[in-house]
């Protein structure tokens, strides 16, 4: 899947985190959209169902673990694939968002240069869910 | 009233075989605690000794009763020692019970109602029944709260002053001894010596007492201590993980952002502008190494670093490593070359990430420190069967060979000058020997100065257990 035919939302409280990610996936002509907070990005996400979700785990008011569970919920919306993307870069930190519902993640400091390997890694782990996550 | 309550055969002694076996197992106290171990012991002892001696002396006054052929009275010898015997015998059940307090109530019942019942018979004050007096005294000092000592000490005393003068003034008995007097010298006597022992016992217990009340306060302080060190070390592990977060996203803007204008994503740049641009990414990436390896250093500190061990290939997992490093090596034009012994455990339990920041350490240091030649990593057995290793040898600059005493501290490089030759924190050794240390293992330098060095790192083996298919993952 090329990335020109991304639907792409960003949620984090950081404009210099999103900036990043933001410019990278648009210079290789994805289609992205940006949120600063949780709520915000809810709100994009039940405007227009995107591709994928990126998110950052820890916001003010609504974490990325919040923001989570609201989509798992959500009848709309709970097989959207959501990526994980955080400072924290402890091992035992990525297994534990894998294992609560996040399809993958991405340490930051995010690299320009390995950035759409990375996320295409993941999107082709998810297109063949039956051989099942080791 | 404090009652003790002894964990009943939950862990008992290694119990014996046959009847020695038995009572020597009877006489093993149950409870962990020193105090109440104590206090049981005697107890049981005492019980013991109690039974055997009741039951010998009820068998001897029966078989004087079955020779004359007589009916046994209702208040005679042997339906006093059976009284005897059955509160011995409630006391035995009542141990059994871990009901420690009320055997010990119940065996000064016991042996109080022997030493005043031989005496109320007999109907004088009989030297025996003074030293059963002196037992039971004994027995209230030993096995009942402090405060019951000086109750029974004094009832013992008035009991005895009351059968003794009963005896004299209305079935005129006089004691043994003294045929033409009252008994009030010897009542004296006895009052006297019952007080001073129970005086005694009861400052020998109020010692005892205190010496316990300062060790349990010294173990409560320490329990105390121990919660608030463990308390300060989840704070500290908090503390760090914030420190990581909030440390990595300001560097995750600078890499971010730079990487995209090397990456030419956001239109040309001069020359002189690359070249600004390598030098601020190469910085940041330094920078990023320095924040990880002082974040490592101090988890392990904290104790925060968990191990994951799971099924792993050591060959698959040095093989990355080393495969890792070629890029770095070649740039030197030094030989990196993995050699496998056969005995290299095909598969063992450990946790993969930090066996190969372990490697990662060692065959870095051996590139950084090596300008010509060659690297060899060998991987295999370690001295016992048990373990296995991994060997780093390099033919780099080496070190004075009182090195290895200092090199695997913190912050210590061989040449710690400013004006140094080598980069890096020096936290990289120190940071692989805690590593080491955490699974368990150890790690040793060969060096010569001029020749190169060679680290070894001895782990142990843990061998998975197979459970159905024994696949090996390796990830």
């Amino acid at each position: 899947m090329e990335p020109s035919s991304w639907n792409v939302v960003i949620v984090d409280d950081e404009p210099d985190s999103i900036g990043v990610v933001e410019t990278i996936l648009r210079f290789k002509d994805a289609n992205v959209r940006t949120a600063p907070s949780g709520l915000a990005g809810l709100t994009l996400l039940r405007q227009q169902r995107p591709t994928f979700l990126i998110l950052d785990i820890q916001m003010p008011h609504m974490s990325g673990w919040e923001v989570l569970d609201t989509i798992r919920k959500d009848e709309q919306l709970k097989d959207l694939p959501v990526i994980a993307i955080s400072a924290h870069a402890m091992l035992a930190d990525r297994s534990q968002m894998l294992a609560k519902g996040f399809n993958g993640t991405i340490g930051k400091p995010i690299s320009a240069f390995t950035l759409i390997d990375q996320i295409q890694g993941i999107l082709q782990t998810l297109a063949r869910p039956a051989q099942g996550v080791v | 009233m404090r009652t003790i309550t002894a964990q009943p055969s939950a862990q008992s002694p290694n119990r014996g075989y046959g009847p020695v076996g038995f009572v020597r197992h009877w006489f093993e106290p149950r409870s962990t605690l020193r105090d109440e171990a104590f206090r049981e012991r005697t107890i049981r002892v005492t019980v013991g000794f109690l039974l055997i001696a009741a039951g010998l002396a009820l068998a001897s006054s029966l078989s004087f009763y079955i020779g004359s052929k007589t009916t046994i009275p209702v208040v005679s010898l042997p339906t006093l020692l059976m009284v005897v015997l059955g509160l011995c015998a409630a006391s035995a059940v009542m141990i059994h019970r871990g009901q420690i307090l009320t055997a010990g109530g119940l065996l000064v019942v016991a042996a109080g109602t022997g030493a005043i019942g031989t005496t109320g018979l007999l109907g004088y004050w009989d030297p025996l029944a003074t030293s059963a007096s002196m037992l039971v005294i004994l027995l209230v000092a030993l096995a009942l709260p402090r405060s019951a000592l000086i109750p029974v000490g004094l009832s013992m005393v008035l009991l005895y002053a009351l059968i003794a003068l009963g005896a004299y003034y209305v079935n005129g008995i006089a004691p043994p001894g003294s045929p033409n007097s009252a008994p009030w010298f010897l009542i004296i006597d006895n009052v006297f010596v019952f007080v001073i022992e129970a005086f005694f016992l009861r400052q020998i217990r109020v010692e005892f007492d205190s010496r316990l009340a300062d060790m349990r306060e010294s173990m409560r302080q320490t329990e105390l201590a121990r919660k608030e060190a463990d308390r300060a070390n989840q704070a500290k592990s908090q503390f760090l993980s914030n420190m990581s977060h909030e440390l990595r996203t300001p560097l995750n803007a600078i890499i971010g952002y730079i990487e995209i204008m090397m990456a030419g994503m956001v239109g040309p740049v001069t020359e002189k502008q690359g070249q600004m641009n390598q030098s601020i990414h190469l910085n940041s990436k330094r920078l990023l190494a320095l924040i990880n390896d002082v974040l490592d250093l101090s988890k392990i500190e904290a104790g925060a670093i968990e191990l994951n061990p799971a099924p792993n290939s050591p060959r698959t997992l040095i093989t990355e490593v080393v495969d890792g490093m070629q890029v770095l090596a070649q740039k030197k034009n030094v030989m990196l070359t993995i050699h496998y012994a056969e005995d290299t455990p095909e598969v063992l339990l450990c946790d993969g990430t930090k066996v190969q920041q372990i490697a990662t350490n060692l065959i870095g240091n051996a590139v950084k420190f090596t300008q010509q030649g060659n690297i060899d990593v060998y991987v295999g057995q370690g001295p016992t069967n048990t373990t296995w290793q991994i060997k780093v040898a390099d033919t780099g600059k080496g070190m004075p060979s009182d090195a290895a005493q200092y090199i695997f501290d913190a912050f210590r490089q061989v040449d710690n000058a400013d004006t140094r030759e080598f980069q890096g924190t020096g936290l990289g050794l120190a940071i692989t020997k805690r590593l080491v240390d955490r699974m368990a293992g150890s790690i040793s330098v060969e060096t010569t100065l001029g020749k190169g060095s060679t680290f070894i790192v001895t782990l142990p083996v843990a061998v998975p257990e197979p459970v159905g298919k024994s696949t090996p993952v390796s990830v």
